[in-house]
C-alpha cells in the first residue's frame, strides 16, 4: 500500500522534469531586424492632468550583436489631446521620441522576454503645453530616456517574430514629463 | 541578401523621416495673451466693454533678411505680379492659417449674454469699425459698420462657461476685407457684408461711389497682407472674462520660435496705421 502513493509521487517528479528541461529553440533569424508596433501612450503625473492618452505608433530598427544582446534605434511618435484649460480646447499634440538603446533577452522555445532602456531626444509638435508650463517658450526639442520590457513570440517562419512590449519615458526638460506607452508589435529579422 | 537589407532599412528610415517631416509642416502655435478681457467688474470706469490687442510675433531675421529666401520670394511675386515691390505684402495669405480660440467665463450667478467683436489688420492697416461713422445731414449717426467677425449674441450660463472659435476661414475672410476697404477702396460695409473668398484682385469688388480718391490699381490677391494684429472687443451685460489664443498654422516658418516671449531685437511686430477713410465726395 505505501509503495503505491511514493512510485506515482516519483513519477510526477519526472514528468515535471522533462517539462521543465529547456525546449530546443524555435529556428530563429539573427542579425539585422525591424521592427513596427501599435498602441497607446499616456502621460504620467505631474503632468497628467494636461494630455490624454493617445494612439501610438513606434518603429526599431538594430541589429542583434549576440542571441541575448542587440543594439538599435527606436523611434516613436503618439498624438495626445491637450487637456490644458481652454483656450484651446480639443486641440491635439504630437510626441515624437528617438533613441539609441540596446535590448537585453533570453528565450525559451518559441517564447523570449526582453528587457530594453536607451536615451535619445523628444520632440512636441505645439506649444500647447506651454500654457502650463510643461514647455518653455521657444523650447520643442529635449532629452529623453526610456526603459522597458516586453515579450515575444517567435513564428514558425524564422524570419517573423510577434510581441507585446511596454516602456517607461522620461523628458526632463519637458517639467518631467513622463509616461508609459504599451504596444504589440511584429518584427521581421533579415 | 546585403543589398537588400540596406534597401529595406533605408526604406524604413527614409519612410519614418517623411512621416516626420510631414506631420511637423503643419504644427499649430498658440499665441495667447497673459492676460484675458474682463468686463462687469463693477468699478467706475467698467462700462461692460473691453478690449484687448494681440500682434503676432515673426521672427525678424528670417521675414526681413534682404538675401534670406523670404525676401527672394516676395521680390519675384512682385515681378511675376508686375507690381512695385512695396504692394507685396510680408506676410501673405498663403504663408498662415489663422484662427482664433475663445472661452467665456461667466463669474456671475445669473444667466448673462455676451458679445466678440473681432478687428484688426494687416501690415499696413488695421481696421476699427469707429473710425466709419458717419454723421448725416442732421447731426445724427448712421449705422457703424459691423465688425470683421463676430457680434454674435451669446449666451453664458451662470458660473458657466462657454467655447467657440473664429475659423481660419473666417480670419482669411477677415484679411481680405481689410484689403479691400484700404487698398481696394470698397466700402467697409460692402466689405465686411460679403463674402470674397473666390476674388482674383481688389478690381473685382467695385469701390466705394463716394470715395474721392478712387485706387487706380488692382492688387492681386497673391499680394494681400493676411492679418498680424487682432483687436478683440468684448461686451457683457454680466461680470465675465473673455481668455482667448490666436492659434496659428505657419506654413513658412515665419513666426518668432518664442513667440510673445521673444527677444525685442529678434521680434518684428508690425505697427499698422489706423485706418481712416477718406472723407465722402460732396454730392
Amino acid at each position: 500500500m505505501t509503495k503505491g502513493p511514493a512510485r506515482a509521487a516519483a513519477l510526477s517528479l519526472i514528468v515535471l522534469a522533462a517539462a521543465s528541461a529547456p525546449a530546443a529553440a524555435r529556428p530563429a533569424s539573427q542579425g539585422f531586424f525591424t521592427e513596427a508596433g501599435v498602441g497607446a501612450t499616456g502621460v504620467l503625473p505631474p503632468s497628467q492632468d494636461h494630455a490624454a492618452p493617445g494612439p501610438a505608433m513606434s518603429l526599431r530598427i538594430g541589429y542583434d550583436l549576440f542571441r541575448w544582446l542587440s543594439v538599435g534605434v527606436h523611434a516613436s511618435t503618439s498624438s495626445h489631446e491637450a487637456t490644458v484649460p481652454a483656450p484651446p480646447e480639443g486641440e491635439w499634440f504630437q510626441l515624437y521620441r528617438a533613441h539609441a538603446d540596446g535590448r537585453l533577452g533570453a528565450r525559451w522555445g518559441s517564447v523570449g522576454l526582453f528587457v530594453e532602456g536607451g536615451a535619445g531626444v523628444a520632440y512636441i509638435s505645439s506649444n500647447v503645453l506651454g500654457k502650463v508650463m510643461v514647455t518653455d517658450p521657444g523650447e520643442d526639442l529635449a532629452l529623453a530616456f526610456q526603459a522597458g520590457g516586453g515579450l515575444e513570440y517567435q513564428l514558425l517562419n524564422r524570419h517573423y517574430a510577434v510581441g507585446v512590449a511596454g516602456d517607461w519615458f522620461l523628458i526632463p526638460q519637458f517639467a518631467a514629463l513622463g509616461g508609459v506607452e504599451a504596444r504589440v508589435f511584429l518584427r521581421y529579422t533579415y | 541578401m546585403r543589398r537588400s537589407i540596406v534597401h529595406h532599412l533605408s526604406t524604413a528610415l527614409v519612410v519614418t523621416a517623411a512621416a516626420g517631416a510631414v506631420a511637423c509642416t503643419e504644427d499649430p502655435q498658440y499665441v495667447q495673451p497673459a492676460q484675458g478681457i474682463e468686463v462687469g467688474t463693477g468699478a467706475m470706469d467698467d462700462d461692460g466693454t473691453g478690449t484687448a490687442t494681440v500682434s503676432l510675433p515673426f521672427d525678424l531675421e528670417t521675414l526681413m533678411d534682404p538675401e534670406g529666401d523670404v525676401e527672394r520670394e516676395r521680390l519675384e511675386l512682385a515681378t511675376a505680379l508686375m507690381l512695385d515691390p512695396a504692394e507685396v505684402s510680408y506676410v501673405r495669405l498663403d504663408h498662415l492659417s489663422i484662427s482664433v480660440e475663445w472661452t467665456i467665463k461667466n463669474l456671475a450667478d445669473e444667466p448673462g449674454s455676451a458679445r466678440i467683436h473681432l478687428n484688426g489688420g494687416n501690415e499696413r492697416f488695421f481696421y476699427n469699425p469707429i473710425n466709419f461713422i458717419v454723421v448725416d445731414d442732421n447731426g445724427e449717426e448712421e449705422a457703424r459698420p459691423p465688425p470683421l467677425a463676430g457680434d454674435i449674441p451669446l449666451d453664458v450660463p451662470a458660473l458657466g462657461t462657454l467655447s467657440g472659435v473664429f475659423r481660419e476661414d473666417q480670419v482669411r475672410e477677415a484679411a481680405i476685407d481689410v484689403e479691400l476697404m484700404t487698398r481696394g477702396g470698397v466700402s467697409a460695409f460692402a466689405a465686411v457684408l460679403s463674402i470674397h473668398e473666390d476674388i482674383t484682385t481688389t478690381a473685382d469688388v467695385p469701390p466705394d461711389p463716394n470715395n474721392p480718391t478712387p485706387p487706380t490699381l488692382a492688387i492681386p490677391i497673391e499680394a494681400f497682407g493676411h492679418m498680424v494684429r487682432f483687436d478683440l472687443t468684448f461686451e457683457a451685460d454680466r461680470h465675465m472674462v473673455l481668455e482667448y489664443a490666436v492659434r496659428v498654422r505657419d506654413h513658412r516658418g515665419l513666426l518668432h520660435d518664442e513667440l510673445l516671449a521673444a527677444p525685442a531685437e529678434e521680434a518684428m511686430i508690425f505697427m499698422p496705421a489706423e485706418f481712416v477713410p477718406p472723407m465722402p465726395a460732396a454730392p
